[in-house]
């Protein structure tokens, strides 16, 4: 071929190349999924077959996964021409992913989401008022938490689907030894015990004190709270973390630091506790139920020696963060009609007590439908599992949750607060630090 | 007379036009940019695209999902105003970059200097000082997360053998930023190593031998003669070097995620934390990250100066 020939040739492959598909088509397709279209239809069109992709983070207790690709395909098989699948990433992963699907407009049809994730991505969810109307009227209302996340602006953005909750889990063997096998009920008898027991044993208490997305989140906000402190008034401007009540939270959270807690929680994620108490070198940590699920199939002496509590009050409150999720219809499906008729079909109280079941006690319903399921009863030691989730509250808290209040729990700033003032011992500058922050993230727009 | 021969025929019709496409094709400057075109393409793609639209969003309020509004330098100001987070981001990368660079320049020419002598084993030794650079970033830094684990932790086991207690490593705030320092420097150094080393291969034997005649010690033959003839590669390396350490990121969220207390935030990790996590403030995120252009430009204006000098 000369030069001249070849170079033609390439000129015409260039010119049908220029034919193709468009830059954004490739920048679409770089998101991951089926290209942008807006939706059409809202009741269930199942003519024609199609496809439905969901998107869930990678299950802690992976039997659930199993169970839920099982009724994925359990609602295909009844719709001909249909499929289901489910996408899982690590739970650390999910969150850009969402990110990049909804800024490219584009991705799986179904994204689980977590805390209040409706409110920051509003944008490309569909309503789904009419199907949360439905499961509410047939199974009873859903637990305030978790509505106040799906429902933007007086608008149901998302279906509650389930509480990944926390409890403690204790050493029953130790505890015994301080008195307190049945382990203690206030964040005072924590801090006595908990030191008493350390002085005794050796054996510390832990929790994440560092940048773990659940763990440390969970731990201090829930003490921040139940000693009466918030980060914010409940107009969600006010920024109202320079107080008394902090101060107290604080001083309580030094005082544990020296005498009961294990120190090396300033560096740990949100897998280090479980690691640590399988190891048996905590007496307690609170943490979702797949410690105590795993002690019981590879270490039984364990979690016989184990017992579960809920979160213990403090002088002003009982209360915590629990990690919850929602199924939310994204803006770009074809098929938002099926996309809905898919999640009604997971949410049938059948279907979800088997996914319940698959889990072990690692999930709750978001409601109290599911308060006598027979996972609770089976092994009656997860039953705080399922009584915690009346706790929880969301970051923020109380004021609504909000990008800002999203964003204080990102750059984990009761977390750090907690952290600083633990190593320094300066409580007034660890406040006057974290209210900086806060103001500063507080006072932009929403 | 025979007939004219073919050729000669031929030889007396006119020579055919070219066409306006061949008559390009044969000219060097138009046949030059044609040529470019394809490379010139992906470079808008890839690279210019995602930079202006980066600034885009750096001067934007945008967030997930929303495109957002032109607003000039404001999440420049607020960052460097009203973000307590972001100065000690900017103080944390440029502690990170000088202090690895550094040790990073330091072992990496003592490495290239030692592999450049003749010993047994010497392949093999050059074959392995590269692992750490061959080995992919995640999958090391996983390892040494587990090195660094306050439970399990191999060095405070080890320390605990002669009765010493060890730190907690990740927890605590320069213990957390000599760990990642330490990380980088030792994944850094077999890239300055090997490049150095390359160069000096390069060094002409007459000229050691000439410095020998006229009495020059090893050091001084090392002084006066390797380090000026390898100065443009240690520039280029050290440049590329400092480009690399000030975007790390995969280093940092491994092992810490900018903890503990934001003691270890460098500019990817927060910009990232901050325009993907969480809110989602993407127009932040952006400026976050676009705050490392001015200073990255300087440097490779000062290295690209300092090479046409040579």
């Amino acid at each position: 071929m000369k030069r001249r020939e070849f170079l033609k040739r390439i000129g015409v492959a260039s010119a049908a190349l220029a034919g193709g598909p468009s830059l954004i088509q490739i920048l679409e397709a770089c998101g991951g999924g089926t290209p942008s279209q807006p939706s059409s239809e809202a009741s269930p069109n199942f003519a024609g077959g199609g496809s439905i992709h969901l998107l869930q983070w990678s299950s802690f207790v992976p039997t659930a996964d199993e169970k839920m690709r099982e009724l994925l395909n359990r609602w295909a098989a009844k719709h001909t021409g249909w499929t289901a699948t489910l996408d899982t990433v690590q739970s650390t992963d999910i969150q850009p992913k969402t990110a990049a699907a909804v800024q490219s407009q584009s991705g799986p049809d179904i994204i689980q989401m977590q805390y209040n994730w409706p409110w920051l991505y509003s944008g490309s969810c569909l309503d789904v008022g009419d199907l949360v109307d439905r499961l509410q009227k047939k199974y009873g209302n859903f637990n305030d938490t978790i509505s106040s996340d799906c429902k933007v602006n007086g608008k149901w953005l998302a279906v509650p689907y389930n509480f990944t909750t926390n409890a403690w889990i204790y050493r029953t063997d130790l505890w015994s030894q301080v008195g307190k096998s049945d382990f203690v009920d206030s964040l005072d008898d924590m801090l006595t015990y908990g030191r008493m027991l350390k002085q005794k044993t050796g054996v510390s208490i832990g929790e994440a004190l560092g940048h773990a997305v659940g763990d440390a989140t969970t731990m201090w906000y829930g003490v921040l709270w139940n000693f009466g402190g918030k980060e914010v008034e409940k107009d969600g401007k006010t920024v109202a973390i320079n107080s008394k009540e902090t101060e107290n939270a604080i001083n309580w959270a030094i005082e544990m630091w020296r005498g009961a807690l294990d120190q090396s929680g300033l560096s740990w994620d949100d897998s280090s506790n479980n690691r640590a108490y399988a190891a048996k070198t905590l007496s307690a940590t609170q943490n979702g139920a797949s410690i105590y699920l795993t002690a019981t199939k590879k270490d039984p002496d364990l979690a016989k020696n184990s017992g579960i509590a809920k979160q213990p009050k403090g002088p002003k409150a009982r209360t915590t963060i629990h990690l919850n999720m929602e199924h939310a219809v994204m803006k770009w499906t074809k098929n938002p009609g099926a996309a809905k008729d898919l999640i009604e079909f997971l949410m049938q109280k059948e279907n979800y007590g088997e996914w319940m079941t698959a889990g072990g006690g690692y999930n709750s319903y978001p409601g109290p439908l599911m308060d006598n399921h027979p996972v609770w009863t089976a092994d009656p030691k997860l039953k705080p599992f399922n009584d915690s989730v009346k706790l929880a509250r969301w970051p923020g808290w109380p004021g609504p949750p909000s990008k800002a209040s999203s964003a204080a729990q990102t750059k984990y700033v009761i977390v750090d607060m907690f952290a600083t003032a633990v190593q320094s011992g300066q409580v007034k500058q660890a406040v006057s630090t974290a209210e900086q922050q806060l103001n500063s993230i507080y006072a932009r727009p929403a | 007379m025979a007939s004219a021969p073919a050729g000669a025929a031929s030889l007396g019709r006119r020579r055919p036009r070219p066409t306006l496409t061949a008559g390009i094709l044969d000219r060097e400057a138009p046949l030059g940019y044609i040529l470019l075109l394809p490379a010139l393409v992906i470079l808008g793609i890839f690279l210019a695209y995602p930079f202006a639209f980066g600034i885009w969003l750096a001067l934007s309020d945008s967030t997930i999902g929303n495109t957002g509004n032109f607003i000039g330098l404001a999440n420049f100001q607020y960052l460097f105003a009203h973000d307590p987070i972001f100065l000690r981001t900017v103080t944390n990368t440029f502690e990170y970059t000088f202090v690895t660079v550094v040790i990073k320049f330091g072992l990496g020419l003592a490495m290239a200097a030692v592999l450049n002598v003749n010993f047994r084993f010497n392949r093999f030794a050059r074959a392995a000082m590269l692992l750490p650079w061959i080995i992919p970033t995640v999958l090391s830094t996983l390892a040494w997360l587990w090195m660094f684990d306050s439970t399990f932790s191999v060095f405070n086991w080890t320390l605990k053998q002669v009765g010493i207690k060890g730190p907690i490593w990740l927890g605590q705030g320069s213990w957390a930023m000599a760990s990642l320092m330490l990380v980088n420097i030792w994944r850094g150094t077999p890239f300055f190593g090997i490049s150095l080393l390359a160069a000096m291969q390069t060094v002409p034997q007459d000229l050691y031998e000439a410095a020998a005649v006229d009495g020059a010690t090893s050091f001084r033959r090392w002084l006066h003669v390797t380090v000026p003839m390898i100065r443009p590669v240690i520039l280029i390396v050290t440049l590329l070097s400092i480009i690399l350490t000030f975007a790390d990121f995969q280093i940092i969220w491994i092992l810490t995620k900018g903890g503990p207390v934001n003691s270890t935030h460098v500019f990817a990790t927060y910009a990232f934390q901050t325009g993907v996590q969480g809110a989602g403030d993407i127009g932040i995120g952006a400026a976050i990250s676009l705050v490392m252009f001015p200073f990255l430009c300087l440097v490779i204006a000062v290295v690209l100066w300092l090479l046409r000098r040579e």
